[in-house]
Order: C-alpha cells, then structure tokens, then sequence
C-alpha cells in the first residue's frame, strides 16, 4: 500500500528526513558535548576537542552514585504508570461506554487537574501526605503522579465511546461480565491509542521535577530530574555534567519509547475492530 | 455477572493494596525515624541527628565543602549526627512553612531578603542570643546580616560576593593595556578596544540579571554618594551621579563597547564569548571565579575604580554558610553547636579552601592567588538592588523597576538617564518605607 | 445495594479513578482556590479581604496591561499552534502510519526533544545559535557567507516566535504520537471500501481519517489551548521572570509566577505583602478562561451525542 503516494508524498518525506535529522543532529551534538571537558566547551566551543573522553560519566557513577537516581526514577516509572494506565482507561471506559447523567460533568470533571498550577494547591497535599507518613518515600509521589489522569481520560474516553456497540452486546449476551468484556475485549481493542498514551505519560512521569523536589527529601530517594537541575542551576560551572546526565537520562526512556512505539504500529488493525 | 463484581473487587483490591503496600512502607521508615528520635530525646548521651536543610539551587557548587565541614563537625561533637540534606529550595522551604514541618537547621538569606525578617516574626525562628555566639572576628555587616529587631538569628557570613570585572591578559597585552588605576583610564582602555575592533565588554543583554550585572558595578564606583542618601531616606538627595550612571550605561551600549548584537545574546552566550576568547572584559560575579581560573588564556580580575582611583566593591554578604535554627527544633542545644562551628574558622577554612570565595573575616588564608586579586579593593560600595530594595514597600519596588523597565529600555536607547533617575525619584517618593 | 451497582456499572470504572483524583487533585486544587479571597505574603498570617484582589487585577492600570499582554502571547502561540504545528503533526502520523521507510528513526527523532530538559535545550541552542560563538553563524562564516549571521537567539522582534518554534520542535512528538495511535484504531472496514473506491494516498487522507479522527483533532485543539495557556519553561528561561525586554516574551503561567514567586532571586529582594494572595486570583482568572472554553467546546462537539 506504500506504492503510488504521489510525487507530494516524496517531498514531504524528503521534508520530514531533513527535519527528523536536523532534530536528530541537535541529539548528537549534546551527546559529543557530553564527552568533552569543561573547559574544552568553555573555551573551544566550536572548534575541534583534542581529545574526547568518559570523565563525566565517571564522575556521575562514582561521586553522584547515578544508578541510584536511576533506580528511584524507574521504580516510580514503572508503578505510575501501571497506575495511571488502569485507573485512566478504566475511567475513560466507564465516561465513554455508558450513558449517564453527569456524563459531560464528569469530562470536564476530569479536565480540571490540567488548568491549575500545581505550585499553589502543594501545601494541602503536602499536610496529606505528612497525615499518612509518606514525606521523604516514594509512595507519595507515585501516589500524586498516578492521580494525574486529566490527560489520558480526556482522550481515551473518545475512544472507548466508539468502539463497535455490537461487540460489547455480543460480548455481554455470550456472559462475559462487565469487567471481563472490559478487560478481555474493549481494552486490547484500544491498545494502539493506550500505548501512545503510555509514551507520552512515561516521558510526563520520567520528566517530573516538581513533586520529587517537594517529596524527596533524601539524597537517596531522589530521582533524575532532580539531579540534572543539580547541574542546570550553575550550568557555567557544571556544563559537563549537565549534558553527561542528561544523555543518561535520556537513554532509557529511549529505549521504553522504542518498545511502545513499534507496539502501536504492530497493533490491532489487521485483526479486531471492525465496525 | 457475578463474576464481574469478582474481578472488580479483585481491581480494587490490587488498587487499595498497592496504595496501603506504599503506605505502610512509607509510614515504617518515618516510624523508625521517630521512635529513633524519641528515645534520644530522653537520654542525651545516645546520639542526636539533626536533620539540614542545604541550599538545592547551589548544590553542586557547595556540595564538597560541606561534606568536609560536617565530617568534621561529626568528629568534634561524635554525639550529633548530621543528616545533612540539599532539600532546601524556595519552594520547598516555603511549603515547610506553611505545613509547620521544618527541619532542625536550614540556610537563609539573611537581610538581603525580607523573608528571614518575616519568619522571625512568626515564630518560626529560633533566637540564638542565649548561645552567646562568639562574633568579635566579624565586621558589622555579617552582624547586621543575622540581625532582626536586635536579635540574632543565624551563622554569620564569613565570605562575600560581588560583581566584578574579568579580563583576558593576553587582549589586554596585545595593546599595551593594564588594569585601570581611575575611570579615566577604564574609558581610555574600553575607547582603545573598540578603535582596534574588539568587544570590549561581553554582555548578555537578554535576562534580566544579565544585564544588571554592569549596573551593579556602575552605580557604587560613579554614585555612591547618592545611593548612600537613598539608604539611608535622605530627602532631598541629588540625583545627578546617578543620572550620570544611567547615561554612562546607555552609553556603552551606543558606543558599541557591548558588541555586536548585544541585546540579544544571553547570559550564557556572553560568558562563552569571554571565555573563547572573543571579548576582552566580562562583568560577573566572584562566585563564577573559579570557573573563569580553568579557561585557557590568562585570566585578570579588577574592581572597577572611581574618578578619583578607589577601587569599589560591593557588599553582598555570601548566604553560603548563613543557617537558622527552627523555632520547633527537639535539639536547640545540639543546633546551636552547629551553629557555632559555622562561625568557626575551622569550618571556613574549609570552605575557602574549597570555593575560593572572599573572606569577610581577616584571619582565613585565601585558596590561591586569584582570591587575593579580587580582595584588592578600597572600599565596599553600596549594592544598587539591595538600596533600592530596601527602600521598597508594596506598591512602590524601585528595584523591579530598575531590572524589568529601566536598564532595558537605557540599553536599548530608549530611555535617557535624566528620565530614568526620575522614574526612580518618583517611584522613592510613592513609598512608605522611605 | 447490589442492584444498585449493577444497574450502574460506569460507577464502578470511574470510582478508583475518582476518588484518587479527587482527594489528590481536585481538593488541593480548590484549596488553593480559596485563597485568592485573602491578602497574603505566603508566611505570615492571612487577612481576609473578600473579592479585593480580582478588583484590584483589573482596575489597577499596570496589572491590567500585564495581563493582556501576557494573554496576547498565550493566545497567539496557541493559535499559531492550531494553524501550523496540528496538520504538520497530522501529515508526519500519516506518514508514520504508512509505514514509509524509515518510520522508526522519524518516530525517535521527532520525539528526542521531549526526553531532555528545558535548561540543556536552552543552552544547547545557545551553543548553536549564539551571535558570538554559535555552530550556525560559524558555518555561515566559513562557507562565506558572514552576512547572514544573526543572533538567532534572540532577535527582539522575534521574541515570541522564538519560544514558539522551540515549544513546537519540543512537543512535536507528542501530537504526532497521538495522532498515530488515532489513525491506527480507525476501523479496517472503512480502509477497504475506500481502496476499493481507488482512493489515492491523500484522497485516503482527506475523506477517511480526518473524518474518523475529527475528535481526536479537537481533542488536541482544546489541550493546545490549555498548554498554551499554561505553558512556562521557555519563556522563563528565555527571558527572566520579568519576561524579557519589555515584557516581549511574557505569559500567562509566568505572569502568575511572578506575582506569586517572583520574589525570590539569587540577590534576595523583598517578599511582597500580597504575593500569595495576587498569585493565586491570576491563577484562578486563568482557571475560569481555560474552564470556560473547555466547557463550550465540550457543548458543542458532544452535542449531537444526546
């Protein structure tokens, strides 16, 4: 079907390898600059290093311990977005499958999470958080993040609105529960858009400075972001750094991305919805 | 549908597990926590561990030194643990206040903030006078520093910053240059640079300290005077150094002593050109020092002199060292120790040692040669922004004007020094802490 | 009991969801939202003044200005959004979902910008861009063509252009991804009938996904207001907390951070008296524009639906 796409689909491809590798091109560069000294960045900017090296690295592994911010990012990774992949498809399926009163309510409902800045409404939080005893562990922010399901039930809740009403009938007359039609039938149905939603939810979580910064109090709970602001804040003095961790940074989620990406692609449409 | 009530439970089940799972683990470390606390609180003998807020923001910069300070603290009092943590941003140390969940020890910014001033005030600090902190090796302004209505209420500077001029030797040889001794000669230098086709001064008109940075430096060395009546809400001040300072300023910029495309290069972009090698003279702070010590060409440093040839510095006392005690610490004993050892020299040396800063104390032997080079001033002029600020209230902030409205609009052209120094006079006069 | 839940099966979807997102969302949130009723400097105790503080927003001459200038520039990267940023998102998606050779590298190149940090974004294009020392303006040089070179950065009249070029480069990906997954759940029969049809690529294009994503475009058209409105990072950086040279680069979010935070700065300065309490009436003003907007667009796109 990649045949025949016309002579406009060729120049737009040809547009799109000029700015995927433009794109790209600004990706190498900060990895070359994550070689270099600092004061080779400092006063060489553009020229050509004498020598490239892993010093940065090194320094990362070994004074920063960065395995550690590592690990703590993966561990609210991981669980988030679980969390929040469940609680927001299970929602967006309740709002989008059934017909109910508050229905448009609820939406907007959900919505509202997205229209007001996090900073102010902290402290109500934060005395929450401390009631239960989760200052300084990654429960509370895990438990913060996953609640910010404004995003992915706004727009899966589309999609499980229109996925075929016959299957869901069929389904329920065949004595598949409630749950079970949801969790064997309509939610593999959405899968491509659920795992877009994973993408773009994981880079949300992996990216997430805020809430660690007021919750992570320990040098040992706290997570990636927080260390690249370390090197960001003095960026003059620490340049280095700043890029060595945030090529590291940079990398897993790469890899996570690759993963749920070809699994969009992949997806179903050679098999279930039909409509 | 039976079994659709079975596995909705079951979700919920993992949901509220999952969320009591995190929950208990959260709830047993702190538990661990108090009840370690607890028990120290009734013997004094066991251990105590106070927990510090350091400052976030500056972290990577002071993170060797105060590694070193507190093991060396740990030594000296082997009953107090530290648990030393850089948790101490704006935003978390204002959320801590309003949550009452400060820590034992966290830094501040003194007098050059109204914040400390406004914690003091609700109680959230802890006065330190009962402590009888030894504060003969201090000038006044460390003093002045830690002082509210008369009390005392954290570590004493011991170190400075202030803005100054950088400059590369080998530009400055290449035309027979030197430092400049008197204003004349710093004009006859930025007049030589521009003949010769160099960038005199790298300049990063585009953030809104960037550009301050040159101001700073400007107005004590050209009109300390009038900052001086300003401070202290004198009247009838005479504005005319300060007008003059404000043309000075605009003139740079028409002169082409900033470069080309000043205004829209940043801050970052200006210390790159410097340290390239691409302009001769950058305005910056001495916190920045040691990273202009690692370039690859000869590094100068100079305050800049006045008409008469006194070399101005500014005052602006380092927040690095300065901590205060919460008013609801278990430990105010232990806290105070800690305290106590910042106002040491032993614990400064370290920090000099380490940063390289300049000491506002006589008796610490400076890291290296450059130290010494940013020491030679005469005289400590006023801070611009701290004038002004001081001169602020709520509806009139003279220093806000100064940043966001006038030296844009003086660097652009836009606005003369006559016009500028007016804006300030009547700004001044609308406030009521004049 | 029982027969109540089963006769509401939604209920039980949506309760997990809505009871986190309500305790941890929506109660701060309107915690918060109270606050705008009082004066306050964020420490010290707090004085209730009634509406004072939305009176004093849009009487007061200078507020007022700040806010439609900061409102200008939230709404013009929005709309430059919605005009360019949507149908190039949407032809890439196609593209990628087409399967073109090399789909996977378009896929992490476009993404890339979204896993690094604003800050070393910022002075990545610094080290690209700068007048002075900048990879672009070195390259013009050595193929002889120094004339050209700008400070790309930062050419005042652009000052907003700017942050939106580099807003767009940023979240390009983050549409396009959506737009994939949207084109992938379009239902296979409605490719046959139209290959049966003999549609061409872009006929396919035009009369079988725009129609079967319509909702999934406004969908995105209402959460590029809400970043539009809500958006800071770059603007910050890029011009301080005052916003750049005259305010050339301001915003609504920095707008609301500067009443409420922007006291705080590397010289200390002086915490205003109605900071907290200013901060947070903005934020609520912008709450009720997006709330609004969200809620005729959710009438008029689900109207039909009932």
């Amino acid at each position: 079907m990649n045949k025949h796409q016309g002579f406009m689909a060729l120049v737009i491809k040809g547009l799109m390898w000029i700015y995927s590798l433009i794109t790209f091109s600004i990706l190498i560069y900060m990895i070359y600059n994550s070689f270099r000294t600092r004061q080779d960045i400092l006063s060489n900017t553009f020229g050509m290093p004498e020598k490239l090296n892993l010093n940065n690295f090194k320094k990362l592994f070994v004074n920063d311990h960065f395995y550690r911010y590592f690990l703590n990012s993966t561990v609210i990774l991981v669980i988030s977005l679980i969390l929040i992949t469940l609680l927001s498809s299970m929602t967006a399926y309740g709002i989008g499958r059934y017909k109910f009163k508050f229905r448009k309510f609820t939406r907007i409902y959900f919505l509202i999470g997205l229209m007001f800045p996090v900073q102010l409404g902290i402290v109500p939080i934060f005395l929450l958080m401390k009631s239960l005893n989760l200052i300084d562990s990654h429960a509370s922010v895990i438990l913060i993040l996953s609640a910010g399901i404004s995003m992915p039930v706004f727009m899966l809740t589309d999609f499980f609105a229109n996925l075929p009403n016959e299957i869901y009938e069929a389904a329920i007359i065949d004595g598949a529960g409630e749950w079970k039609t949801f969790y064997k039938i309509m939610f593999p149905m959405a899968k491509p858009i659920v795992f877009s939603i994973c993408i773009i939810m994981s880079v949300q979580v992996w990216n997430q400075f805020f809430m660690p910064l007021i919750f992570l109090q320990s040098e040992a709970y706290k997570t990636i972001p927080l260390i690249i602001v370390k090197y960001t804040k003095n960026l003059l003095s620490t340049m280095d750094l700043a890029m060595a961790a945030s090529v590291l940074s940079t990398v897993p989620i790469l890899i996570i991305f690759v993963i749920f990406s070809e699994r969009i692609l992949e997806g179903v449409a050679t098999g279930g919805v039909k409509g | 549908m039976k079994k659709f009530y079975r596995a909705l439970s079951m979700v919920l089940l993992v949901v509220v597990l999952s969320v009591s799972f995190l929950t208990a683990c959260g709830s047993e470390q702190s538990a661990n926590s108090t009840e370690a606390s607890g028990s120290t609180a009734e013997k004094s003998s066991q251990p105590v561990t106070l927990k510090i807020w350091g400052d976030t923001d500056n972290q990577a910069i002071l993170e060797a030194s105060f590694n070193e300070i507190n093991e060396a603290f740990t030594k000296k009092y082997p009953n107090i643990k530290l648990d030393y943590q850089y948790s101490g941003s704006f935003d978390s140390i204002n959320v801590a206040l309003q949550s009452d969940s400060l820590p034992d020890l966290f830094w501040v910014q003194g007098n050059k903030s109204t914040k400390m001033a406004e914690m003091t005030k609700q109680g959230f600090l802890l006065p330190l006078d009962d402590y009888k902190l030894d504060s003969s090796r201090f000038p006044e302004q460390s003093i002045e520093y830690a002082t509210v209505d008369g009390k005392i209420y954290c570590s004493f500077p011991s170190f400075f910053d202030y803005a100054i001029m950088y400059y590369n030797k080998d530009i400055f040889q290449k035309y027979g240059l030197d430092k400049p001794k008197n204003w004349g000669e710093f004009e006859n230098i930025l007049k030589t640079l521009k003949d010769k086709g160099e960038t005199a001064i790298s300049f990063g008109g585009k953030g809104d300290f960037d550009r301050y940075w040159l101001m700073q430096v400007l107005a004590p060395t050209l009109a300390n005077d009038v900052l001086q009546n300003i401070k202290e809400h004198k009247a009838d001040t005479d504005y005319k150094n300060l007008i003059d300072t404000f043309n000075i300023y605009r003139s740079f910029a028409e002169k082409g002593y900033l470069g080309k495309d000043f205004a829209a290069t940043d801050g970052a972009g200006a210390q790159l050109a410097f340290t390239n090698g691409k302009a001769a003279m950058l305005v910056d702070g001495t916190w920045n020092n040691q990273v202009f010590a690692s370039v690859n060409f000869n590094v100068g440093r100079f305050a800049l002199p006045s008409k008469d040839g006194v070399l101005y510095s500014q005052s602006g006392p380092s927040n690095y060292n300065t901590y205060a005690v919460s008013a609801k610490t278990k430990y105010p004993d232990e806290a105070a120790k800690y305290i106590e050892f910042l106002n040491d020299k032993e614990s400064q040396q370290i920090f000099e040692n380490n940063l390289g800063a300049i000491p506002l104390v006589k008796d610490l032997t400076p890291k290296d040669e450059s130290v010494k080079e940013m020491a030679e001033y005469d005289q400590v002029g006023n801070n611009i922004y701290h004038v002004l600020s001081g001169v602020a209230d709520e509806t009139a902030r003279p220093q806000d004007m100064l940043l966001a409205d006038i030296l844009p609009k003086l660097m652009t052209s836009k606005m003369t020094g006559e016009e500028a120094a007016q804006k300030i006079k009547d700004e001044i006069a609308k406030s009521s802490a004049k | 009991m029982l027969s109540f839940f089963k006769k509401r099966p939604y209920l039980l979807f949506i309760a997990p969801g809505f009871i986190l997102y309500t305790i941890l969302v929506i109660y701060p949130i309107a915690a918060a939202a109270v606050i705008s009723l009082y004066r306050w400097n964020g420490i010290g105790p707090k004085t209730f003044v009634g509406f004072n503080n939305y009176i004093e927003l849009f009487n007061n001459k200078d507020m007022v200005s700040q806010l439609w200038n900061a409102l200008s520039h939230s709404l013009m990267i929005f709309i430059l959004t919605v005009i360019f940023v949507i149908p190039v998102q949407i032809i890439m998606a196609y593209m990628i979902y087409s399967k073109v050779r090399g789909k996977s590298f378009f896929q992490v190149a476009i993404f890339s910008p979204q896993f690094i940090s604003t800050p070393v974004i910022i002075f990545i294009f610094t080290l690209l861009l700068d007048a002075n020392i900048g990879v672009v303006n070195k390259f013009l040089e050595s193929i002889g063509q120094g004339h050209l070179t700008k400070p790309w950065l930062g050419i005042p009249e652009f000052g907003m252009y700017i942050v939106w070029i580099m807003i767009s480069w940023a979240g390009m990906g983050v549409g396009m991804m959506f737009f994939v997954g949207a084109m992938k759940m379009v239902p296979v029969d409605c490719l046959e009938s139209a290959y049966l049809d003999g549609a061409g690529f872009w006929k396919r294009l035009i009369t079988i996904f725009l129609p079967q994503i319509k909702v999934t475009i406004l969908n995105m058209v209402l959460i590029s207001y809400i970043f539009g409105m809500t958006i800071f990072d770059f603007s910050y950086l890029l011009g301080g907390t005052s916003g750049g040279i005259e305010r050339n680069v301001d915003v609504m979010s920095l707008f609301f951070y500067r009443m409420a935070f922007g006291d705080t700065n590397p010289l200390g300065g002086n915490i205003s008296q109605n900071s907290m309490g200013m901060g947070t009436t903005i934020a609520c003003v912008l709450f009720l524009m997006i709330f609004i907007i969200a809620l005729i667009q959710l009438l008029i796109v689900y109207r039909k639906e009932e």
